[in-house]
């Protein structure tokens, strides 16, 4: 019993439903006995992760699915102690070294030297390398990057590494030169329509209305991982499937749309105040800054008339989102993005009114 | 005085450790009146030093005294060698003068109770002065009616004592041992009371000090062996044992063994060997008989009903397992039935936990050092009780707060004091507006007022001058009195108060009815097109007058403006202005913006930061003072920052998400080996936060008997996902806290937050439960956060331990389990 999501995912190259011409690639690729360094990006949702644990499974077969979870314990040149979790199977360790923030680089040097360092023991592998997978490669600081780009030269042999994340522009030069880099694409609506019907035909729940799976896809921002999900929780609140059924949302998503409506109804220092409450208890709930001012940026451009301030808008957040990522106190910068566009948004009413 | 120290040079006895004497030379009058605080409570060599361990640190402390008074000499190396000289005369002195009291104890427990020792009666009988330089211990109150704060408080203190001590009274509770807390600023007399209300009501005091302290002669005056006893390491094994078994030894003794009631057939011989014990007390060599007689039978012919136990002198807590030990002990002694035969009193002083609340409150990491505040330092079991038992006055554990004393009553104490101290002669006595003076500036710490007394009485003429100078522009102007130079001349410490920083800024003073025509700057005219820029001058240097004296990091001082600025402006423009330059502030700190740039590159830039922080919060407002047009209205308060609150919770609950992460990452399958799992591995953070969870939080609100969960989370994960990750606009976790009020009020408030339990009811605090934290704790997210995280801890045990599941979790899905 697992999720939709997880239950249902592709598990080989063969089953994955969009991007074909991908799949292909990539096959040709693990069969060829020439496998380089990769580096996956793409949207959240695309299909990365599954597309790297099926490549896991063509080049090793099966007994990469049997995975082990275990926390290790790192120690930076400080004497502090690191933990982190770490999935491996024989013949595949995956990590996500953001999860101790600056101390990554410790991480990435320990854990990759000591899997480099040791060759496959296991005769009847196919492949005379161990895969070393990175999750959230974007969030890798440029010193754990400078590390790695070392390893990446010297233990060529019996190390590979594939890296995920949702963009490039963080990924630094040297580390983009060395990988093949591999983008996922969002699937099209149709294709998650698909995938959707797909799914709830093996569930055995009961037809699912063009219509709402459709809905579904586009209320999911071509994210397939959050439409299962939304699917699932849709099938647990309401069954079988309507027309014209509501749509689970995110709570915070909807919190944040109380907040866009507080900030277009009353622009004063107290309604400041009252944002930054809402703003604290969304950070409260470990929702990450960018993602909030990216949120609600998209929801005040959506809600305004008007080309000009519409642009005005997304300059700001493109601003504030800058400078959110170069701070420290995310509070600061969401709330100047929140003042900023207050005092815009009056400016403009001001204007409309004369 | 000075005829005293001109005598001591005639001593033979000299050049004793002259390398750590010149250090004390070299030091003037600014550095005395910086250890004035650890002075003030030396009593010079009096409590025994022979033991040459000591000396070195015993003739420090009687050189620096004794420097004062020979400031005037021009010749340095001749203050050398009088200093010298004058130290080891003083010492020995001290260490004759220590027989004397023991001497006349020894009489007074035959003839009178009331009879104080020597050292301390002589000065009044008009003997010699040297064993008592200090004034504020030279002129003690010797009784409970020379004490000069308010009456009620001595009779608090009194009545709690006397239901305690009395084995008979009805109002007491039995249920445990009795502890009184005493809190309130330094010099506000807490000891005082005790000592004189101890000696009115012939109990026993026995306090614990420390065994360094006792070794380095940074201490406390020991108190008078009549009226109490000392427990000291006395062997040498026993000196170098850990303090804090030591500390458990102390109070196992203290609190099991009433006062010993030895025979009168054998007095002489204990003494004797108690004199030894209070001049020896930290030799090595010491026999340990001196440590088992400790008891000392009380010098009144009546019985003896209790023992105080006073812990003033903490041990070592700051590390978390020595604290433990601290309370595992106060714990013990609380609920012990048995200990019925004394009473623990713990004196806490807010200057100690107030600048450790500052340090706590500006620090962001969880694991630095909390803050030893009555609230942090107390086990949690007392603390409930203290609060429960707060309107109670016979509650068996109690509160009680000193204020600091008022300036009249600090003011008829001092007059007493001269009185005695000048006896008629002039030539030194202060006038009356020095005096003013002094209590305004000292605020009420007596202690303080007087050593600030003492130690300008023994100033230069010139520098008296000075002094009186100032002092006259006080009473011409009261502002005068606030420059720096005279507030570090008495040793005062210039920093500004936390919200008088705060407020200096968000008050914003300009002279905002002044002429527009004047400018920020004389230099550059703003130009026309540039007018909405315009401001009147501050009537404050930001940086010379504000950040050079804050009181915290700049850090913290940045986020209380952030936190507060809104009541101050008028307009949305303005909180933007505002904020853009907190942003630009934020960005100086972050590490990030500089590539590479360590912790000392953004240390360099701090005050920078703090400066465009600052000036940009004076900016901001645009048209007349804050102060006079404010949409808000009414008063304004100033809170402490939110986000430390925030931070917690979000921390906390982040660590709910991990264990969610890993819940979800695999599970359990047969025909694989153990230990192996099979599942989607770790799914990032983010999308756990921000899709996974939200949707099983729909999820199981729909249907919390699915399967699926029950296979997928675990009880503890459960509880979180359903009660913590929806619940947005109920505001709990996030409390408010009004600054400006006991310091043990933050500490609570942080604790409320972090436990997500919200009892802070007995916290006065408006805006918190206004906004739904005392009521809201029903359904908020605070509670099913707090439950769930307390689930998640015994989940944990479990998991060691190996017990059936079903009994600790109390969810009821858990029922429905396979």
């Amino acid at each position: 019993m697992a999720l939709w999501v997880d239950k249902h995912r592709p598990t080989n190259l063969d089953k994955l439903d969009y991007h074909t011409d991908l799949s292909a690639h990539l096959k040709k690729l693990c069969a060829s006995g020439d496998f380089p360094h990769m580096l996956v990006f793409g949207p959240p949702g695309a299909g990365k992760k599954t597309r790297v644990v099926a490549i896991l499974r063509e080049l090793f077969g099966p007994g990469a699915e049997k995975i082990k979870i275990d926390q290790r314990i790192f120690e930076t040149p400080s004497k502090r102690k690191l933990e982190l979790n770490i999935v491996s199977s024989n013949y595949h360790l995956e990590v996500n070294p953001s999860d101790v923030g600056n101390y990554d680089r410790v991480v990435i040097q320990d854990l990759l030297k000591e899997v480099a360092q040791t060759q496959q023991v296991d005769a009847a592998a196919q492949k005379r390398f161990k895969v070393v997978v990175i999750h959230e490669a974007d969030l890798l600081t440029r010193d754990a990057q400078a590390g790695l780009r070392r390893t990446m030269e010297k233990y060529m042999g019996n190390l590979r590494i594939i890296m995920c994340c949702n963009t490039t522009s963080k990924i630094i030069g040297p580390i983009q030169s060395r990988c093949l880099l591999v983008r996922v694409g969002a699937p099209t609506h149709s294709e998650m329509v698909k995938v959707m019907h797909k799914v709830v035909k093996k569930e055995h729940c009961g037809p699912l209305p063009e219509n709402f799976a459709f809905r579904l896809a586009e209320e999911s921002g071509r994210n397939l991982r959050r439409a299962l999900l939304m699917l699932e929780t849709a099938k647990v609140q309401s069954h079988p499937f309507k027309e014209d059924q509501e749509i689970p949302r995110m709570d915070w998503e909807d919190f944040i749309r109380t907040v866009r409506v507080q900030i277009l109804k009353t622009q004063t220092p107290e309604s400041l105040q009252a944002v930054r409450g809402q703003m604290y208890e969304l950070i409260n709930h470990c929702i990450d800054p960018a993602a909030i001012l990216k949120t609600l940026a998209k929801e005040l451009i959506d809600r305004v008339e008007g080309n000009e301030i519409k642009m005005k808008f997304a300059q700001e957040a493109a601003f504030y989102e800058h400078r959110l990522r170069t701070g420290q106190k995310a509070i600061f910068h969401l709330e100047a993005f929140v003042a900023k566009i207050m005092s815009v948004y009056k400016r403009h009413l001001m204007s409309m009114e004369m | 005085m000075e005829e005293d120290s001109l005598s001591d040079i005639s001593d033979p006895i000299s050049d004793i450790e002259s390398d750590t004497l010149d250090g004390v030379i070299d030091s003037d009058e600014e550095t005395f009146a910086r250890t004035r605080g650890g002075a003030a409570k030396k009593k010079p060599a009096a409590n025994g030093s022979s033991n040459s361990n000591k000396r070195g640190a015993a003739a420090a402390t009687a050189g620096t005294k004794k420097a004062k008074p020979l400031k005037n000499s021009t010749s340095p190396t001749g203050s050398t060698t009088g200093i010298t000289t004058s130290t080891s005369g003083s010492k020995r002195k001290a260490s004759e003068l220590k027989f004397s009291p023991l001497g006349m104890s020894l009489s007074a427990s035959e003839s009178s109770p009331s009879v104080r020792s020597s050292s301390i009666s002589s000065p009044f009988t008009g003997g010699s002065e040297s064993a008592d330089d200090q004034w504020a211990e030279k002129y003690a109150p010797r009784n409970i009616n020379e004490v000069v704060i308010h009456k009620n408080k001595i009779n608090d203190v009194r009545e709690w004592l006397r239901i305690y001590t009395n084995p008979h009274d009805t109002r007491r509770d039995t249920s445990g041992g009795a502890i009184l807390v005493l809190t309130g600023p330094a010099g506000s007399g807490k000891t005082t009371v005790l000592q004189n209300l101890a000696k009115e009501m012939g109990l026993h005091i026995v306090e614990w000090i420390n065994a360094i302290n006792a070794n380095n002669i940074i201490q406390r005056p020991v108190m008078q062996s009549l009226e109490k006893e000392s427990w000291r390491p006395a062997s040498l094994d026993e000196e170098y044992a850990p303090v804090m078994r030591s500390f458990q030894e102390f109070f196992s003794r203290a609190h099991r063994f009433s006062p010993l009631q030895l025979s009168s057939s054998k007095p002489q011989q204990t003494h004797t060997q108690n004199a030894f014990g209070g001049l020896n007390s930290s030799s090595p060599a010491t026999s340990t008989s001196s440590s088992s007689t400790g008891w000392m039978q009380s010098p009144r012919s009546g019985p003896v009903k209790k023992n105080i136990i006073l812990i003033e002198d903490l041990p070592p807590v700051s590390a978390l397992s020595s604290r433990k030990i601290f309370q595992d002990t106060i714990h013990n002694f609380a609920n012990s039935r048995a200990s019925t035969s004394s009473v623990l009193v713990i004196i806490v002083s807010d200057v100690f936990s107030k600048q450790s609340t500052e340090l706590q409150f500006s620090s962001t990491r969880e694991s630095s050092d909390p803050a030893l505040t009555m609230r942090t330092l107390l086990p949690s079991s007392i603390l409930g009780k203290l609060d429960s038992g707060a309107k109670n006055d016979n509650a068996r554990i109690r509160q009680i707060k000193f204020n600091p004393i008022a300036p009249t009553f600090v003011k008829k104490a001092l007059k007493n004091l001269m009185g005695q101290e000048f006896r008629g002669r002039t030539t030194y006595e202060p006038n009356s507006s020095e005096i003013d003076q002094l209590i305004q500036i000292h605020e009420g710490d007596i202690r303080a007022v007087i050593n600030a007394l003492q130690f300008m009485c023994y100033l230069p003429s010139k520098r008296r001058q000075k002094f009186r100078e100032a002092a006259r522009l006080l009473e011409e102007d009261s502002e005068g009195l606030s420059t720096l130079e005279e507030r570090s001349l008495q040793g005062q410490d210039s920093s500004l108060g936390i919200f008088h920083a705060v407020a200096k800024v968000l008050f914003n003073k300009r002279n905002w009815s002044g002429p527009q025509e004047e400018f920020d700057c004389d230099i550059v005219k703003v130009p026309p097109n540039a007018w909405s820029k315009r401001r009147p001058p501050l009537s404050f240097n930001p940086e010379k007058d504000l950040i050079e004296k804050l009181p915290v990091e700049s850090d913290l001082y940045t986020l209380m403006l952030h936190q507060n600025y809104t009541k101050h402006m008028n307009s949305i423009d303005e909180c933007s202005t505002a904020m853009e330059y907190l942003c630009v502030a934020d960005r100086f700190q972050s590490p990030s913006s500089f590539g590479n740039a360590g912790y000392t590159q953004t240390m360099q830039m701090q005050p920078y930061m703090t400066s465009v922080a600052v000036r940009g919060m004076l900016f901001a407002p645009t048209s007349a003072g804050p102060a006079s047009a404010n949409s808000f209205g009414g008063p304004k308060k100033h809170f402490w920052p939110e986000l430390f609150a925030v931070n917690r919770t979000a921390r906390a609950n982040d660590e709910m998400f991990s264990e969610i992460a890993l819940d979800l990452a695999g599970r359990e399958a047969h025909g694989l080996a153990t230990g192996s799992v099979t599942g989607p591995g770790f799914i990032p953070k983010a999308v756990i936060r921000q899709e996974l969870v939200p949707m099983l939080h729909k999820c199981l609100l729909m249907d919390p008997y699915r399967p699926i969960f029950q296979r997928l989370l675990r009880g503890s994960s459960k509880a979180f996902v359903r009660h913590g990750a929806g619940a947005y606009g109920t505001k709990a976790g996030i409390v408010k806290k009004e600054f400006g009020e006991g310091d043990e009020g933050f500490t609570e408030e942080l604790d409320a937050s972090a436990e997500g339990i919200s009892s802070t009811s007995g916290v006065t605090d408006e805006v918190g439960s206004s906004q739904g934290l005392g009521a809201g704790s029903g359904s908020g997210f605070g509670t099913g956060f707090g439950k769930g995280k307390m689930t998640g801890q015994q989940q944990r045990q479990e998991q060691r331990t190996r017990v059936d599941p079903s009994m600790v979790d109390d969810d009821p899905i858990e029922d429905f389990s396979d």
